[in-house]
């Protein structure tokens, strides 16, 4: 499963379980984020044992994409209860820390991997 | 001169006489998709200058200061485009230092019609804990997926980033039209000067 564009790409390897996000996401509403929010669901009914998001290559995300992320894949990852959660961030983009670390009150389990 | 100003938070106005940076967009002249990637371009030079002439040696809180920048003017510019009414007034994007605080002056006008709503959610959370406000918000978005509004925008600014938010509306009688100026600060730490 891959969405492409000119700014951003999203991606899921089924056999790590692992969603990257890659780029500048900036999109206009959580409207523009559906496809994303979709990828994620799908993601999220395969119950993979560990689900990773890896976005340590995410130089942008606005608060429509946190929103995507929050309610879109971390609260139905909690509400599933079948599979661990792991978000790999990395130091370069100090805003990841900031934004998991405020993703995490809906998930306390979350495991945040800091690079 | 507006017959009516209402202020929420602690609002200050800008000091033309300080250096700071302004950047005037006309809503007139542009769609919505080239508005809001002019406000994206926006938000992305002014971190970048910021990033690059903030004073300090620091590395690490250059990129801080610099994430910080795009992402709290980018959330003000994005909420004055979705917001922004009269395609003739400007929205106005500016940013000066203060103290110890980086200002953000965000100006755009607004619907008659969505004035109220704007108020009662600024009121909303000056009312409640961001905590808590911040995952009812969330919980709320995780069941409403046709919405298109998530009202994470200004919680994150304050949670995630530690700023604060202000707030001047002023009325014009005359023509009916409501100008909104969005206020944040945000608290500057020079390390290693």
């Amino acid at each position: 499963m891959q969405i492409a564009d000119e700014n951003y790409k999203v991606s899921y390897n089924s056999s790590t379980g692992t969603i990257t996000c890659e780029g500048v996401m900036d999109l206009r509403g959580k409207e523009a984020y559906k496809s994303v929010a979709k990828l994620f669901q799908d993601v999220v009914n395969e119950t993979p044992e560990t689900i990773v998001l890896d976005i340590r290559e995410l130089e942008f995300l606005n608060s429509s994409g946190i929103t995507t992320i929050g309610a879109g894949l971390v609260i139905k990852v909690r509400k599933k209860g079948a599979s661990k959660f792991v978000v790999h961030c990395s130091k370069a983009f100090p805003w990841q820390e900031r934004s998991i670390k405020g993703v995490m009150k809906l998930m306390p389990t979350l495991e945040l991997k800091l690079d | 001169m507006p017959d009516k100003v209402k202020l929420f938070g602690n609002f200050a106005e800008m000091d033309d006489g300080e250096e700071h940076l302004l950047i005037k967009v006309k809503a007139a002249t542009l769609n919505i998709d080239e508005l809001w990637e002019s406000g994206s371009l926006s938000a992305s030079f002014l971190s970048s200058f910021w990033g690059k002439f903030f004073p300090s040696s620091n590395k690490a809180s250059k990129a801080e200061m610099k994430d910080a920048v795009r992402y709290i003017a980018g959330e003000l510019v994005g909420n004055a485009v979705k917001f922004s009414h009269e395609p003739d007034i400007l929205i106005r994007i500016a940013l000066c230092m203060s103290e110890n605080e980086l200002h953000f002056y965000v100006t755009n006008s607004v619907a008659p019609k969505a004035v109220g709503e704007y108020q009662e959610f600024i009121k909303k959370l000056a009312d409640s804990d961001p905590d808590e406000l911040y995952v009812e918000q969330m919980e709320k978005n995780a069941l409403d997926d046709d919405s298109d509004e998530s009202h994470m925008g200004f919680l994150t600014i304050i949670l995630d980033y530690g700023a604060c938010l202000a707030w001047k509306f002023e009325e014009h009688e005359d023509s009916g039209i409501h100008i909104a100026t969005t206020m944040a600060r945000l608290p500057v730490v020079r390390n290693n000067l």
